[in-house]
């Protein structure tokens, strides 16, 4: 009796076409199923649907909200003891690690998979630098996005943050366009000066 | 003054209803007859009948066997590039174009087990049929929406981290070529 057939069996043209064809959710949960797929997906960084990522923070939780053109997703990492809960389509899941870390981590391993990201929001996110963790945690990710992508910076507080923000965005030097909103006027004039594409300005 | 160009006018209708045809011996000894422009779909095949010399006069007296496509998965192939084989020719296939809603005929088509889907798939690749590829793809693709793990190893037919090893030591435990 022949064996059933694997999708690990697939030559590599059609099992990537196949992965090629998936929405960001279910190259996550494909991941998980085995770790010889979770090899070769990382290795080949199929292409997710993701179009836009939203974070924001309050003072117990940071939040990420993921867009696709279909579905929005958003998850939950609520600080809790030494470790913190992932909470996501009503299931939670405690881990040992920070919040805002686990948080980043999750996120550079959606970026790897997401080249046509076209924003990234952030609001209200304080007391950290997100810069630090762009560079550092999602570095590789955010490279990959390509020329015709923009990121919108969101901050609510503490202005001094766009600085570190808008030097490590300048590091990815793919991205044409860094877009900051803030409460502070002069700030905001500054980086609409800095976005040199009128007609993408006009269609935030 | 301009001068016309002596140039026989062939209607397209013309050529569709005298089509050049050739025959295809799958593994299984099946024999089938396909039209010249739905066998250019497939480019194995096509570059086979260039590099054969295969002409209109002696194409059906000189039958293509492939060794690698059992005779339910060539009556599919013919019929799907017999279906396609008028289409107009996309600038470039991407699976990126999420948009995209399989036609109805090809869903029927398709409309068959895991096991027949997957082993479609590896003629198609074969035979370097790429708009065939293509839905085969997006179907088994489809199969993956708002899926556990565990549904997914069971649709897919994908082992267990565990069984991945077991399989790993029993191979490394059995004896070689001169054990």
């Amino acid at each position: 009796m022949s064996e059933p057939p694997s999708l690990l069996d697939m030559p590599d043209i059609p099992l990537d076409m196949i992965l090629g064809g998936l929405g960001f959710k279910e190259i996550q949960v494909l991941r998980k199923v085995n770790r010889n797929l979770r090899e070769h997906i990382d290795d080949t960084q199929p292409e997710g649907d993701l179009t836009t990522i939203t974070m924001h923070q309050d003072d117990k939780s940071f939040y990420v909200e993921l867009q696709s053109n279909n579905s929005t997703y958003t998850v939950e990492y609520k600080k809790k003891d030494s470790g913190c809960q992932v909470k996501h389509a009503g299931k939670k899941h405690k881990v040992s690690a920070d919040y805002i870390t686990r948080a980043f981590k999750d996120l550079q391993l959606l970026l790897n998979h997401q080249h046509n990201i076209r924003f990234v929001f952030l609001h209200g996110i304080r007391g950290l630098s997100p810069a630090k963790y762009f560079t550092k945690e999602c570095g590789i990710g955010i490279l990959r996005v390509d020329r015709r992508s923009a990121f919108t910076l969101n901050l609510c507080r503490d202005y001094r943050q766009i600085w570190p923000l808008i030097e490590a965005v300048e590091k990815m030097t793919k991205v044409d366009h860094v877009y900051v909103k803030q409460d502070v006027s002069r700030i905001a004039e500054f980086v609409l000066d800095y976005v040199s594409d009128a007609n993408w300005k006009s269609k935030l | 003054m301009s001068v016309e160009p002596e140039v026989p006018i062939v209607q397209v209708e013309e050529v569709r209803e005298n089509p050049v045809l050739y025959k295809i011996i799958s593994s299984d000894n099946h024999v089938f007859t396909i039209s010249e422009h739905a066998v250019k779909l497939s480019k194995t095949l096509w570059d086979l009948i260039t590099n054969l010399g295969l002409t209109a006069e002696n194409a059906l007296d000189n039958p293509i066997p492939v060794e690698n496509v059992n005779g339910k998965n060539m009556e599919t192939i013919v019929q799907f590039c017999e279906r396609h084989k008028y289409d107009e020719e996309e600038p470039e296939y991407t699976n990126y174009i999420r948009e995209f809603v399989l036609p109805e005929w090809d869903r029927q088509l398709l409309s068959i087990d895991n096991e027949e889907l997957f082993q479609l798939i590896l003629a198609t690749n074969y035979l370097d049929i790429q708009k065939l590829m293509d839905y085969c793809c997006r179907v088994i693709g489809d199969m993956a929406k708002d899926k556990t793990p565990e549904e997914l190893r069971i649709i897919y037919g994908i082992p267990t981290d565990a069984e991945d090893d077991a399989l790993e030591r029993s191979a490394s435990d059995s004896p070689g070529p001169s054990g």
